[in-house]
């Protein structure tokens, strides 16, 4: 894998070269990644994958005109050449105005060196899993997952930053006849996952949720795990609390900063220090991170910038901007929902009269942005709870509701945070959630 | 023509081929049953023009290869970017390792369906290379098209974009096989967004999410005229902020072809995956409500009018490929013929487990008793792990225009582009959002509706298919960004479509 001290003698070698091809800024952003992934079946390891990538960004400015290209062959040659069409790309460009690159920076940095691949010991951990399923009469599938990502981003005017990132997964879903449930454990990597402990959870839900009902659409009370809320949640990063998605007015936040949104148990922040979360500590453009405040009590308090947002709402940049250029302009990149003292999901639905339990939700999308409302179905574990206590398993069902109206109508926000993901990717910081009348649109077959 | 070299950095195919001997080398001194390495160069090109500004502009190249082991029936996969003789055998080491480490997960029990060891050169064909055209030239039909756009105050946010790609590989297999080729693709569209009070609305031009992608060259662009479709593009958008909303009830429903080609990809492209159907993307995609049971029993997924072919021979697919990442050659079969299930989308990998189903089939046309795979085995690159991918899968046409369908429907709804898509993880209930809808009463086109939305259940919305457009509506729309597999790897793919009718079908957003 690309070590950090290659990386900087390219990262050097470009900003040598494009000053002396006459470069007014430049910038290189140096991402090495190591991959380790088992994928299995319940009969069978589908993949043992070991995959090493890399890319050298060079972005340079001559005379007001900007040029970008990249390279995933690191070595002096490629990025002379890479440095060269960014340059030819530059002359071409029209002119724009262009906020100035930052110069050094002050960062706090994860300080974590890469995962070690260890196949043997992630192929006896998939086994533990497989055996467990097999033994309480499951098929399972998943993955045991582990990523080592390089960050290097060095510009014309001095700044240089560069950290390791880490993230590991083990996924889980587990079938029996009819019935499927799914777990999860995610962290850094720098700690074991308990894989069996996974399994068992998945085997568990498996088992509860065989011969499912059906019930008909109509709005239900719901306590959604924190898998199936941050399948919600992660379309407010990409429609909502990004400048630029309020600039144009396609965000629900347009128009409304200062004013209540959600509801007075709803706080939300954009974290990369949160000690449950993973990614960068520096953006697209080698600032820092900072943490912002979105929702307080419910009300819309801040939005996360990048420098071309910056200038325009004529404030600082948040330290969220996405590779440059960025034509979705900055985004969270690390939302986190306040826990509350909702317990955990049991004590979330040990309140409830009468709801759904969702475990996940599957191909989230949005209907209409402006309401944010979204559409998709449950999968891998939904329940009836009556009285306080689960009381079966029902077939999955299509929910279509606006987010910004359900989360007004929170009626219990859990302790128990999770790093969790979603179909689309990103990561979120969520705990489990009850929300009163979620709207359930139709039902399938299973 | 094809480029016979991977020009940008001076890589040959010899070269690559010989460097990828060095990984079979590696595989030859162990146990391995298979070894297969694919080394190649891609180049990409990204113009996008966003509110009067160049957003992005940007070239890349990634060269790299991946070396693939059977060992016992387990697999081993690792990829590297370092183009030397040294780093492709330690990479093959890493792959042996990884085969052989992978047995202690459970048993190896993959099979490999034997195909012949091609060796063969193929290329895309295109008019004009698109990494010869000046950029200048590209951003002039950016900026003009935009410009059209922004012409109305209404608009608040516009997209112009251009996408070039170009893949140059060299496939080896230990069985004897080298394949040496080029897939260039090109995409191009342009959209409006307008915003008042509390309405937002997007059209886009001639598709949503970056526009129409075929394997072809600078003669997409110059065949869409993006400048000369601006205004319309940004009036209707302008026209949907004061739309009545998608009424809720049961309506006959007619889908644009792009719509359709949307339709096709999920409800039957993703479901037809044999992977899928056999559990091995249970844990992150999903799996297929197309079990096997239903190959031999004569499975009715539409109505007699719906005949579904793969064709990854077709000229301008997005997945059109000499050769897939297995080294099979490409193929034209029906998945649906007359309304019945008939066939899956395999890889060297599953093809076995179609065989084994077929079995006694009454439509058990054109597979042979040894499985043979359908060629439908793709990666996003040579860093990632082939998998099934949907080949171009296409909806045949019917008899249709689309002013006599139109006439033909008393209570209806035209629906066209997309714009939000969902499915459940069988592929049986999905919901569709899409840019623009008209009413259609008494056989015309009436009032333009927002956000029209259908809901269904695949099997019955393909059997309450009735009517299909004829040949002169039928184009093939492209699939840029299918999403799929762990670590997740994009793909492409065309589904042509003509515009067709589905009786009754449930409209507007419930609940």
């Amino acid at each position: 894998m690309l070590d950090p001290e290659r990386a900087r003698r390219l990262a050097e070698h470009a900003l040598r070269l494009a000053a002396r091809a006459g470069a007014d800024e430049a910038e290189v952003a140096v991402e090495a990644q190591d991959e380790e992934l088992n994928r299995f079946t319940h009969e069978h390891p589908v993949q043992n994958v070991l995959r090493g990538t890399a890319c050298v960004a060079v972005r340079v400015r001559a005379g007001g005109r900007q040029g970008k290209a990249s390279t995933g062959t690191p070595t002096e040659e490629a990025v002379a050449r890479t440095v060269e069409r960014a340059l030819a790309v530059a002359k071409l460009s029209p002119a724009a105005e262009l906020p100035t690159l930052p110069g050094a920076q002050q960062h706090t940095l994860r300080g974590r060196g890469p995962l070690r691949a260890d196949p043997e010991a992630t192929a006896t951990a998939v086994g533990s899993v497989t055996d467990a399923a097999r033994a309480a009469g499951c098929r399972a599938a998943g993955i045991h997952h582990g990523v080592s990502t390089l960050r290097l981003l060095m510009n014309s005017r001095g700044l240089a930053v560069h950290d390791w990132d880490t993230v590991a997964q083990v996924s889980v879903s587990a079938f029996r006849d009819d019935g499927a449930g799914w777990a999860c454990a995610t962290g850094d990597g720098h700690t074991q996952l308990d894989a069996p402990a996974v399994a068992a959870r998945a085997v568990d839900k498996a088992v509860k949720s065989r011969a499912p009902r059906a019930v008909p659409p109509g709005r239900y009370d719901v306590v959604l795990e924190p898998a199936a809320v941050s399948s919600l949640l992660l379309f407010t990063a990409s429609h909502g609390f990004g400048a630029q998605q309020v600039l144009d007015g396609c965000s629900f936040l347009a128009g409304r900063m200062g004013e209540p949104v959600f509801g007075e148990n709803i706080s939300l922040s954009d974290d990369a220090f949160h000690p449950m979360t993973v990614g960068p500590v520096f953006d697209g453009e080698g600032l820092p991170r900072q943490r912002v405040s979105l929702v307080e009590k419910g009300v819309a308090r801040g939005l996360v910038h990048d420098q071309v947002t910056a200038k325009r709402s004529g404030c600082a940049s948040t330290g969220h901007a996405l590779p440059q250029p960025a034509r979705d302009g900055p985004q969270p990149g690390n939302l986190c929902l306040a826990a509350g003292a909702g317990g955990d999901t049991q004590a979330l639905i040990g309140g409830m009269k009468r709801g759904l339990l969702v475990t996940q939700f599957h191909y989230s999308n949005v209907v209409e942005p402006t309401k944010l409302t979204l559409t998709g179905m449950t999968r891998n574990g939904t329940f009836l709870i009556e009285n306080g206590e689960i009381v079966g398993a029902v077939k999955n069902m299509r929910y279509t509701e606006s987010l910004t109206e359900a989360l007004k109508r929170v009626t219990g926000v859990g302790g128990d945070l999770r790093l969790a993901s979603a179909l689309f990717g990103g990561w979120v910081v969520v705990p489990s959630l009850r929300v009163e009348g979620f709207g359930f649109s139709s039902g399938t077959e299973f | 023509m094809a480029t016979q070299q991977a020009a940008a950095s001076s890589l040959s195919f010899d070269s690559l081929a010989a460097l990828g001997a060095h990984a079979l080398e590696v595989a030859k001194k162990t146990k391995a049953s298979w070894c297969d390495v694919r080394l190649a160069l891609v180049e990409r090109e990204e113009l996008s023009v966003r509110n009067g500004e160049v957003s992005a502009l940007e070239q890349d190249e990634q060269a790299g290869f991946g070396v693939r082991v059977m060992l016992d029936g387990c697999w081993g996969f690792a990829s590297g970017y370092d183009l030397t003789e040294e780093e492709v055998r330690r990479v093959a080491g890493v792959a042996v390792a990884l085969a052989k480490a992978g047995r202690r997960a459970g048993p190896g029990r993959h099979q490999w369906a034997d195909e012949p060891a091609w060796r063969d050169r193929w290329s895309s064909t295109w008019l004009i290379d698109p990494f010869t055209v000046p950029l200048d030239r590209k951003l002039d039909v950016l900026l003009r098209a935009d410009a059209i756009l922004r012409q109305k105050p209404e608009i608040t946010s516009t997209s112009c974009n251009l996408s070039f790609r170009r893949e140059t590989q060299t496939f080896l297999s230990s069985a004897g096989a080298r394949i040496d080729q080029v897939v260039l693709r090109s995409g191009a569209g342009i959209s409006a967004t307008a915003h008042k009070g509390s309405e937002t609305q997007t059209r886009s031009y001639p598709a949503a999410f970056g526009g129409q992608f075929l394997a072809v060259g600078w003669e997409l662009v110059e065949s869409l005229d993006l400048v000369g479709h601006a205004a319309q593009c940004r009036d209707e958008a302008i026209e949907l902020l004061s739309a009545e909303p998608c009424p809720v009830g049961d309506r006959d429903i007619i889908l644009s072809g792009d719509q359709l080609a949307l339709q096709i990809h999920e409800s039957v492209g993703h479901a037809t995956e044999l992977d899928r159907v056999q559990g091995w993307e249970a844990n992150f995609a999903g799996t297929s409500f197309v079990d096997t049971g239903k190959i031999a029993g004569g499975f009715r997924y539409g109505s007699p009018l719906v005949n579904l072919v793969c064709d990854a021979t077709v000229p301008g697919g997005l997945a059109t490929v000499g050769y897939d990442d297995d080294g099979v050659r490409s193929q034209r079969w029906h998945v649906v013929r007359d309304g019945l299930f008939v066939g899956y989308q395999t890889s060297r990998d599953v093809a076995h487990v179609e065989s084994t189903a077929q079995e006694g089939a009454p439509d058990a046309v054109g597979v042979a008793a040894a499985p043979r795979s359908r060629g439908c085995s793709r990666a996003e690159g040579p860093s990632h792990v082939p998998i099934v991918r949907i080949s171009n899968l296409s909806l045949l046409p019917g008899t249709w225009t689309l002013d006599r369908l139109i006439a033909d429907t008393e209570d209806g709804i035209w629906m066209a582009g997309v714009k939000c898509w969902s499915i459940d993880q069988q592929r049986l209930n999905f919901q569709f959002t899409c840019e623009y809808g008209r009413e259609i009463k008494g056989g015309k086109l009436g009032r333009l509706l927002k956000n029209p939305t259908y809901q269904g259940i695949t099997p019955q919305f393909w059997g309450a298919c009735d009517a299909i457009c004829d040949v002169g509506d039928w184009r093939l729309w492209g699939v840029p960004n299918c999403g799929k597999g762990q670590p997740l790897q994009t793909a492409e793919m065309s589904h042509g479509a003509a515009p067709a009718r589905f009786r009754k079908q449930a409209v507007g957003v419930r609940g």
